[in-house]
């Protein structure tokens, strides 16, 4: 606070050359040490890691028997514009509940009822309404990135606290869809909408 | 995320610094650019890689993993340790304004007064009136403050409203990040990307004093990772009620844009924007006369002009190191009837973040900018030069120290500015965050601002008013106001302190306190009387470095969502300031002692919305310079109310009222003219139709 108070009382006078070349030196040297890898938290681009937290969730939540009997995939899928498309394709060939992930680009929410898992694009939050009541109480589990989604009657959706993913889970919506969600689940989301 | 409220961006602010002396700032410039792309080395191929790693993790270990983004440094708003208050889309929708400044008032701590129907006075933390000069307003990162008084003309502030993503503001200091302007706080309005603006939309409001605004936007996407949109509005904005006499001061004006958003990776972000508008704003004007009633008002339509085009770049180079470099041009043109006014602003400003180990997050940044302006004045109102161009360089770096994981930061920077006049400036600041338990934090700062005297305190020469003959001198006498290149640079040491709880699921709150000590506030100060041609006495008042005042006061704000369907957002604020003669100063000037705002938003069924917002602003003096008086401003308690009814997706139909509570009320009054304008109950109809 001392040297605050005295740079507030002199208006501070340098010589200009001097404090350039020291910001230049200053910026040469921060540019030399980067990139410094080995932070102690690991970190990823925020796509990458929501598209983990969605093949995550395909394998905490329990389908009927009859949303997954007869198919031999289990279908990820897309609507509207969002930049996770790339990332959620990465998932494809992998297997979760005994089927491999198959990921799909859909135009129409009615495309979703042979889906399992839905993510809806920030391009379709505008009639968010209109899709959720055209897959209302069918097995399809439905996320999305915005803060009110489990409010609206969607299932999960994923936010940001403290530069981390957290996500909030609305237990009405899931039961009427006939899911089960894993205890697991339950415990690590930030919010529960509809608890039981 | 997309999210409205959770999400704060630290945009770098584009300081001011004049006329770099010695060293020639394009080639800092690029020396700069080029240590820092030389060193960037792009993190391609490992992507694939850190996918598969994250894919094996378990969900409580995903919890745990921290989100970088291309985007520039973004923190969640319990994070900041600034008085921060962000106004949402949603707030936005159910406020029932229709004009930027009409929204601020949400604000606690930020004064908004209407002058006339096509001016208003804003300021945070005190020093408001017509030409308020400490504050920073950005619009997508492109600088709105005329660089002539330091004051924004809010008339051609303006988009489709609906475009807006969300509204920051800062109350207090943000120099260091920001750089000069930003004294007394910072507002950042943002639009929404392209992206999410999908579809068309139509919108069209009439009523009493809205005579009719449409709107209209179209949106698409092009390719995979690319999407744009064009938007069009035109506003008819009708008188409002003047007290002495008609005084028109309706407002048209037209405008349009387009932006442009595209992710070509993960790691890379571009955008493209730009506005175009056109119209006419009417003001009402006072020029001294020498007979009495030695003053004459008319009011007289003001051609306004704006061009724009921004191009930014965000580029994640790796998980420790991001990139934004962005270029913009602006110009303005603005014909009033006491002087003319063109001007073209080019600036340039990068900005480099990166995490050193575990504990430092360094953001550094310069930014480059040049302006020139062309004015044409008349005998009362005039610059000399008429003409005159400037370049501004600034530097600045910030350290972000985690002491404790999660729970104590010490922030360490500054800014470093250079002018012509006032030579180089510091603006340091050191914060202070602790998070002892999750959604419970508590902050604290000390920092140094400095405002630069603008063109006009330094170049200006204005006859304000001629004050009527009194012995012992039986003649009129003129009072010019002129600004003097001897002015030093304003500035304020301020001290911060704030609390933020989210106290329950449903209830959360704010609360700041500030101390600020202002120090060399420039000031026109009266001179001794001559007598000019034996026909009247002159009375001039220059530009100087006038007083040191103290202000002290804080902010309250509280969100409780009641009821699933039932939300409550209030606010109250307190200011009060200290030194001499402080009722006549500028500083006290348009500041109520207190101010409160309370919105209640009932959401009835999912197609229909009940919307309420009270205001309270309290007794204010005004001094004002057109008449060289002190006038006071009485308090007053206003209501808005909204309903709104969506009879199918897509579409919305509401009914706003607002000021319902009275006939009519006095906000504040001009520096210009001596018309007096009140605002009017008024109503008004909006449709709006997306699909």
């Amino acid at each position: 606070m001392g040297i605050l108070g005295s740079l507030a009382r002199s208006p501070a006078r340098v010589r200009p050359g001097s404090i350039l070349r020291g910001a230049l030196w200053l910026a040469a040297i921060m540019l030399l040490s980067f990139p410094s890898r080995g932070a102690a938290a690991p970190s990823s681009s925020e796509d990458v890691l929501k598209a983990a937290f969605i093949y995550s969730f395909s394998k905490f939540v329990e389908w009927p028997d009859q949303a997954l009997n007869a198919k031999k995939e289990f279908c990820i899928a897309t609507l509207g514009r969002t930049t996770l498309d790339r990332d959620l394709e990465t998932l494809s060939g992998k297997t979760v509940h005994d089927r491999t992930v198959v990921f799909r680009k859909l135009n129409t929410p009615a495309e979703a009822a042979q889906c399992q898992v839905l993510f809806i694009g920030s391009s379709e939050l505008v009639r968010i309404e209109t899709i959720l009541e055209a897959l209302k109480d069918l097995p399809v589990l439905t996320i999305a990135d915005s803060d009110d989604f489990c409010r609206k009657g969607g299932m999960l959706s994923l936010g940001r606290e403290n530069a981390r993913i957290v996500f909030d889970l609305n237990f009405r919506e899931m039961q009427r869809g006939k899911l089960k969600p894993n205890p697991q689940l339950l415990k690590l989301a930030r919010k529960i909408y509809g608890r039981p | 995320m997309k999210g409205h409220t959770d999400g704060i961006t630290w945009f770098l602010g584009p300081g001011s610094m004049n006329a770099v002396g010695m060293i020639h700032p394009l080639r800092t410039f690029f020396c700069l650019l080029f240590l820092l792309l030389a060193g960037a080395a792009p993190a391609a191929g490992a992507e694939d890689e850190k996918t598969a790693e994250l894919l094996d993790l378990p969900l409580e270990r995903l919890l745990d993993v921290i989100v970088v983004s291309a985007s520039r440094k973004s923190q969640a708003l319990s994070d900041v340790s600034s008085a921060v208050f962000v106004i949402s889309q949603d707030d936005i929708r159910h406020s029932g304004a229709t004009t930027i400044p009409d929204l601020l008032r949400m604000v606690p701590g930020v004064q908004v007064a209407s002058i006339d129907g096509t001016s208003w006075a804003v300021s945070i933390r005190g020093f408001n009136g017509t030409f308020a000069n400490k504050l920073l307003v950005m619009i997508d990162g492109r600088t709105v403050y005329t660089p002539l008084h330091g004051g924004v003309f809010w008339d051609v502030q303006d988009t489709l409203l609906e475009n807006i993503e969300r509204i920051e503001v800062i109350r207090g200091s943000g120099s260091t990040m920001w750089g000069a302007n930003a004294v007394n706080g910072v507002i950042n309005i943002i639009t929404r990307n392209a992206q999410d603006t999908i579809g068309g939309l139509l919108t069209g409001i009439t009523g009493t004093r809205e005579r009719g605004t449409v709107g209209a936007r179209y949106g698409a996407a092009i390719g995979d990772a690319a999407s744009y949109r064009l938007y069009l509005k035109h506003v008819y904005r009708g008188d409002t009620h003047a007290t002495s006499g008609s005084a028109d001061d309706s407002l048209q004006i037209t405008r349009g844009g387009f932006r442009f958003d595209s992710a070509p990776g993960n790691d890379l972000n571009l955008t493209l924007q730009g506005d175009l508008y056109s119209g006419s704003a009417e003001h009402s004007y006072s020029s001294p006369t020498f007979t009495p009633p030695f003053s004459a008002t008319s009011s007289q339509p003001t051609d306004l002009f704006g061009a724009n085009l921004i191009s930014r770049l965000d580029w994640l180079q790796s998980e420790s190191s991001k990139l934004s470099l962005q270029l913009y041009y602006d110009r303005t043109g603005r014909d009033t009837a006491a002087i003319s006014e063109d001007r073209d602003t080019a600036d340039l400003d990068l900005q480099h973040n990166l995490r050193f180990g575990a504990i430092h997050e360094i953001t550094w940044g310069t930014g480059y900018r040049f302006l020139h302006d062309r004015t044409l004045g008349t005998r009362a109102f005039s610059l000399a030069p008429e003409n005159r161009s400037d370049h501004m360089l600034n530097l600045f770096v910030q350290d972000e120290i985690t002491l404790v994981q999660d729970k104590l930061r010490v922030i360490l920077g500054t800014k470093l500015e250079r002018n012509r006049f006032t030579g180089w400036e510091w603006e340091p600041s050191a914060r202070i965050s602790w998070t002892p338990l999750r959604g419970y934090s508590l902050w604290a700062s000390v920092t140094r601002s400095v405002r630069t005297p603008t063109r006009g305190e330094q170049d200006v020469r204005i006859e304000v008013a001629v004050l009527p003959p009194a012995p012992p001198v039986p003649l009129p006498a003129l009072v010019v106001v002129s600004g003097s290149r001897e002015v030093e640079s304003e500035s304020l040491l301020a001290y911060e302190l704030g609390f933020r709880a989210d106290l329950s699921d449903t209830l959360s709150m704010d609360i700041s306190s500030f101390h600020n000590r202002y120090q060399d506030l420039i000031a026109a100060k009266t001179g001794a009387p001559f007598v000019q041609g034996g026909t009247h006495l002159v009375i001039p008042s220059v530009m100087t470095n006038l007083g040191d005042y103290k202000s002290l006061g804080g902010e309250v704000s509280l969100q409780w969502q009641l009821l699933e369907w039932w939300k409550l957002k209030g606010g109250y604020a307190y200011l009060r300031f200290l030194g001499d003669d402080v009722e006549n100063s500028p500083a006290a000037k348009g500041s109520p002692a207190h101010q409160a705002t309370i919105r209640s938003m009932l959401a009835l069924g999912r197609k229909v919305d009940f919307d309420l917002w009270a205001r309270y602003v309290g007794d204010n003096s005004y001094p004002q310079r057109v008449g060289a008086v002190t006038l006071d401003i009485p308090a007053y308690v206003t209501m808005d109310a909204r309903v709104a009814w969506r009879p199918r997706a897509g579409v919305e139909i509401s009914l706003v009222g607002q000021n319902l509570l009275e006939q009519r009320h006095l906000e504040t009054v001009s520096d210009m003219s001596l018309v007096k304008h009140e605002v009017e109950r008024t109503v008004y109809g909006k449709v709006t139709w997306a699909f």
